[in-house]
């Protein structure tokens, strides 16, 4: 029998009992539309994370930061890992972007957390980061009013700062701050711009509640260090990221005369590796409704498998019928099996329906970014072909073996 | 020889006892004959019938159906023989409901390799006298009709032979009449038409009537005037006209 003609005696036989057909389809359609919504939400939240990490972190650079520990984990993106640890120095920087190919420019940053400031009686607990004009460029940050960072402002030391908004909220109410006076740990700036808002950072931390000053100025004229909080390289072929952080570390580890078991005192964080982090938070979410997904489509697939062996029971006159005019066994196998298919691959595509109207929805009234894909919609059709295949088989050849004789004989 | 059977034996394993229900039976039927099989219920005539359609093979014995052996066939083999050789009428005509009377007739085409087509089941169907009803749904038919779609079902492959079990049982004697004297059109036109009975004046059409009991034949005569359909349904009384 031609597949055609094959499909439809299947939609014959599936219409013929139209209330169980959607019964039978139920199960598949629940697991599919769970398992497209999974598959949405968990793309959609890596898009976001990455897309904000992007945000947070800026293009591609590579980040050296002080101190040993987790390389991927810390409360300000790794900025803040390096407070206290005096591991990185000037000469380090020097180092990296003189002996390390690829390396197009490396740019010194340091960081105190809890650092008093104030403007006339207003005052407010801030962080205070040491930068380079450079910063700009890397983390995409600019100034909303007033002007970044120069070159000239980090050879002069200048008492320069640029203020965050929630800082600025804090002690000029919404006035520009710019032009005005600001005391940080006491000591006289002059407030040249006004940071754009970043909002919170995917953990949470709020990346407006901070003052930028330039790095000489924080380091000799504020609180005499000589040592950096971090160092950020800026490449010159993005796609050597690996070998060129590799090619750090080993420089780092020979000039602090790392060698194992010693741990190493910094770390070389990459993007990708913030990305990855980050996506581990949804892999919870996923996971579950993964079992969900499984779950339902286990459980439909069962639910087909005993709705065909009643159906076959019912039809066994039928089936006797057939083999009497002269239907193989695998006629009638073909016959069943594309039955639970027709009904697996129709429930699987009402189930991307819903699915989709549901990750819309959930965009929609929760805000919850998702991504509909190809990959997840080729996936759900795979999906829905195997469950028909693994549950429709066992009834299918039940119904085949019937012997004619026996078959005719019954309902 | 269109069915040459040498001892045929089907034996059935029942709560420990075997069960002879066709016991060493042997028959010839040549193309062309018009034969009834006889016997009360329990005879073994229905086995023998499935034995001759090829729904059932015989624990021993050689079938040959139209010059080739069927009783050493397997399953698929056979089912393409019943779908090639054989038109089968059932007592309870067997139509699938949820098909019209024509997507019924054109059944057997699907499971063969026919070069017949939608065309032929229509000429089928003409041929029973109902090319008019071919949309029609089974539960719009008469059961005398059903019966009738059912044989232009088994004549849709051009079968060599037409076998019915009981084909009567369930019609009132007016539409018995009707199907009788369709089997002895298809005979005149030399169909070989075979039909098991237990009611001797249904028998009687046939030009030959073998008697079985017990699992075996015991007689097979001639019948020298069979009845003729046609001729009795004249003298029934007048059909009442429906509307």
């Amino acid at each position: 029998m031609s597949i055609k003609r094959t499909l439809q005696e299947a939609l014959r036989g599936l219409l013929a009992n139209k209330a169980r057909t959607f019964l039978m389809m139920v199960g598949v359609i629940i697991g599919i539309a769970a398992l497209i919504t999974i598959v949405a939400v968990g793309q959609g939240a890596k898009a976001k994370v990455a897309q904000s990490a992007g945000k947070m972190w800026g293009t591609n650079p590579l980040m050296v930061t002080a101190g040993a520990g987790n390389p991927n984990a810390g409360p300000h993106m790794g900025m803040g890992v390096g407070v206290g640890a005096q591991t990185l120095t000037m000469e380090d920087l020097q180092a990296i972007e003189k002996e390390v190919p690829n390396v197009r420019k490396a740019s010194p940053g340091l960081l105190k957390s809890d650092v008093q400031v104030k403007h006339q009686e207003q005052a407010a607990t801030t962080e205070v980061f040491g930068i380079t004009p450079e910063f700009r460029e890397y983390r995409s940050w600019d100034v909303d009013s007033g002007v970044f960072i120069t070159d000239a402002d980090v050879s002069s030391l200048a008492r320069v700062a640029l203020i965050g908004q929630t800082v600025a909220r804090q002690l000029y109410g919404d006035e520009d701050p710019v032009g005005f006076r600001i005391m940080i740990d006491n000591v006289k700036f002059e407030v040249k711009g006004l940071l754009a808002a970043k909002g919170t950072n995917p953990q949470g931390a709020d990346a407006d509640n901070r003052i930028m000053i330039p790095v000489t100025t924080f380091s000799r004229r504020l609180y005499n260090v000589d040592y950096l909080s971090n160092i950020v390289v800026q490449l010159k072929d993005v796609n050597r990221m690996n070998e060129t952080a590799s090619a750090i570390t080993t420089l780092l580890r020979d000039r602090h005369q790392i060698v194992p078991p010693k741990q190493d005192d910094f770390a070389v964080r990459t993007p990708s590796g913030i990305v990855k982090m980050f996506a581990g938070t949804s892999q919870a979410l996923t996971i579950f409704l993964g079992i969900v997904s499984g779950i339902a489509l286990l459980v439909g697939g069962l639910v087909i498998m005993n709705i065909m062996l009643i159906s076959i029971g019912e039809r066994t006159r039928e089936i006797g019928i057939r083999r009497a005019l002269g239907a193989r066994r695998k006629d009638i196998l073909r016959q069943f099996l594309a039955e639970a298919l027709l009904v697996t691959l129709s429930g699987g595509l009402i189930g991307i329906l819903v699915g989709i109207a549901a990750a819309l929805l959930l965009s929609a009234a929760k805000g919850m970014p998702t991504v509909i894909s190809w990959q997840a919609i080729s996936l759900a059709v795979v999906f829905s072909v195997g469950v028909g295949i693994i549950f429709g088989v066992q009834p299918a050849q039940r119904a085949a073996r019937l012997n004619p004789v026996e078959a005719l004989r019954g309902k | 020889m269109m069915i040459q059977m040498q001892d045929v034996t089907k034996t059935y394993e029942m709560d420990g006892q075997s069960l002879r229900a066709v016991d060493r039976v042997s028959l010839k039927v040549e193309e062309g004959e018009f034969v009834a099989i006889i016997g009360p219920s329990g005879s073994g005539k229905s086995t023998l019938m499935n034995l001759i359609a090829c729904l059932d093979t015989p624990t021993s014995g050689v079938y040959e159906l139209d010059g080739a052996e069927v009783s050493k066939l397997g399953d698929d083999d056979l089912s393409q023989v019943r779908n090639s050789k054989i038109g089968l009428v059932f007592q309870s005509y067997n139509l699938l409901p949820r098909m019209t009377a024509l997507e019924n007739v054109e059944l057997p085409l699907l499971y063969g390799l026919h070069a017949a087509d939608g065309g032929a089941a229509q000429q089928a169907l003409e041929a029973v006298g109902l090319g008019e009803r071919s949309h029609h749904w089974p539960s719009q038919l008469s059961g005398g009709q059903q019966q009738r779609v059912a044989i232009a079902r088994a004549l849709v492959t051009s079968p060599a032979i037409i076998l019915a079990d009981e084909p009567t049982g369930a019609l009132d004697t007016r539409s018995g009449l009707e199907l009788m004297a369709i089997f002895q059109k298809l005979n005149r036109e030399g169909r070989t038409v075979m039909l098991v009975t237990h009611e001797q004046a249904i028998a009687e059409h046939a030009r030959r009537i073998i008697s079985i009991r017990d699992g075996r034949i015991v007689s097979d005569e001639t019948v020298a005037s069979p009845r003729q359909a046609e001729a009795e349904m004249a003298k029934l009384p007048a059909e009442e006209v429906l509307p």
